[in-house]
């Protein structure tokens, strides 16, 4: 009479047996599928996020299948998986609790990769700081401030903040108000301006320089002048045009007029002077100075 | 005056005062305005000195100039279907260039009599180009003193007659070949293809050939360039942004 495995193993070993090649073909299979998620992730993500963010992606992925892998295989072996979920929970709870603000700032991060408001390079100002971009990871982002100092901004304050990036656009204005006298020659003015202009390479040619009247102010008709720059080039313009300006109004004659002061001199015996800036009105008066 | 400068060279050259010193195993380049020295380089004798016309790229900011700004003094009307063609001035710098084994460096770059190198923005100023900027004449006698001369061929391929105010040629293609006696330049010539009432595809065609005219040659610096910005710097431009 032929023996049957049946009757070599016990009922319930056959059972257990059986749970255990599940639970590892489940460890397995999820172990592997894990890996080939990792590698896949991993190289679609790094084609629009850097590799820091790519892995970091990948990985939690990976953990995520595996984990779930680990849970399944306990499960087929008769482990209550419910105290795993459970003790998960309040983990998953403390957890949260305690690193709001990292992972308020991991998901900035994220988003700010997705967006791409700047890059590293990128002239900005973020929340009122001015400079370059000097490092963006997926918690902070670092300027490099115009005077060397490097900056570390949270990546959830750069998210909320009001970003302003100064490349981004091929030129950028420059403006100037530049008063002159009363008595002098506006439209002699304007065109020596214009022509002053011309002279520099850095101000643009098109979109054309601008000239005009804003304002009849106590100093004299203010000149509101407009050009463009260059945006990586837009500061150094800006220094080399006002010299050139101020240069043409004086080769012209036309008078920047100084702001009207007016200044009392106390002299003895309760005398005073009254001088007026521009004007250089002068008289003598005696008496108290009227509030 | 262009052409291979030695030992002794000495000329005005451009409100500049060039010139040329041995000095032992080298030779000193100088360029100078009112007194003050803008440019010393000491070169290898193994090497040539030159001074030549240059396309007009490198000039103010070379690594962001992308095109050629031509703004006609006089716009030009063309009728649908026909074709016209005209001569303009092109620009040029004035380029020292020291060559040998294949080779060529620049060693010093000014601006030329066309004036200051000026820059515009042609189209919209996020996605529009960053172009060297000439106002140029229709058809001069001669052209002015800095410039090359140009043909220009209108083909209006469009259904429209249209009236060409600015033509925007491309970086990559501009060549320019130069008589070293008589110091005349001599540019690509250039191809404009209107293809609508406010669009028109230019291109380049090569430099005619000329007895005694030399070529202009690529120095180191802007083959390096036109690699690095190769996606950005093609040999045809689409004007997009308006005649």
């Amino acid at each position: 009479m032929p023996l049957g495995i049946e009757g070599l193993v016990p009922e319930g070993l056959e059972a257990g047996i059986a749970s255990a090649a599940r639970a590892l073909v489940i460890l397995l299979a999820t172990l592997v599928l894990a890996i080939v998620l990792r590698r896949r992730v991993y190289e679609l993500a790094s084609r629009r996020l850097s590799r820091d963010l790519a892995s970091i992606a990948s990985k939690a992925i990976a953990y995520t299948v595996a984990a779930l892998g680990v849970v399944g295989a306990l499960a087929q072996l008769g482990v209550d998986i419910s105290v795993f979920l459970l003790a998960g929970g309040i983990a998953g709870i403390i957890i949260g609790i305690a690193s709001q603000t990292v992972a308020s700032n991991f998901l900035s991060g994220l988003f700010l990769y997705l967006e791409r408001p700047f890059k590293e390079g990128d002239p900005v100002s973020i929340d009122g700081v001015g400079g370059v971009i000097y490092d963006v990871s997926i918690m902070s982002s670092k300027v490099r401030r115009w005077d060397g100092v490097v900056v570390r901004i949270p990546n959830d304050a750069v998210f909320r903040s009001r970003i302003e990036v100064y490349n981004r656009s091929l030129a950028r204005r420059v403006e100037y108000r530049v008063p002159v006298a009363y008595w002098s020659d506006v439209d002699r003015a304007m065109k020596a301006i214009l022509e002053s202009l011309e002279r520099e390479e850095l101000v643009l040619a098109e979109p054309p320089p601008e000239v005009f009247i804003d304002s009849l102010g106590d100093r004299g008709p203010e000149l509101l002048v407009r050009f463009w720059a260059p945006s990586q080039y837009w500061f150094q313009a800006k220094m080399r045009a006002l010299k050139l300006i101020k240069e043409a109004l004086e080769s012209e004659g036309i008078e920047i007029p100084v702001p009207p002061r007016k200044l009392f001199i106390e002299a003895g015996g309760g005398e005073a002077k009254i001088a007026s800036g521009a004007g250089s009105i002068t008289r003598e008066r005696t008496g108290p100075e009227p509030r | 005056m262009f052409g291979v400068i030695g030992d002794g060279f000495e000329a005005a050259v451009a409100g500049f005062k060039v010139r040329v010193e041995g000095v032992g195993e080298f030779r000193v380049y100088v360029r100078e305005a009112d007194g003050d020295v803008k440019s010393r380089v000491m070169v290898a004798r193994a090497l040539r000195l030159m001074l030549v016309p240059y396309p007009p790229f490198l000039l103010p900011l070379q690594d962001l100039v992308s095109c050629l700004y031509l703004r006609l003094e006089s716009p030009v009307v063309v009728p649908a279907g026909s074709s016209v063609s005209f001569t303009v001035p092109i620009p040029y710098d004035y380029a020292v260039v020291a060559s040998g084994g294949g080779g060529h460096t620049l060693v010093d770059i000014f601006p030329s009599e066309a004036g200051p190198p000026k820059m515009a923005v042609y189209g919209d100023l996020m996605e529009g180009l960053l172009c060297r900027y000439y106002r140029a004449e229709v058809n001069p006698e001669e052209p002015p003193r800095g410039s090359a001369a140009s043909r220009v061929e209108v083909v209006n391929e469009s259904g429209e007659q249209v009236s060409l105010s600015r033509i925007v040629a491309p970086r990559r293609g501009l060549e320019m070949i130069y008589n070293p006696s008589t110091g005349d330049v001599v540019a690509s010539g250039v191809r404009v293809r209107v293809r609508g009432f406010n669009e028109a595809e230019v291109t380049y065609t090569p430099p005619p050939e000329l007895e005694g005219y030399v070529a202009v040659p690529t120095v180191e610096r802007e083959k390096r360039l036109l690699e690095v910005l190769s996606g950005r710097l093609h040999n045809r431009i689409v004007m997009t942004w308006g005649l």
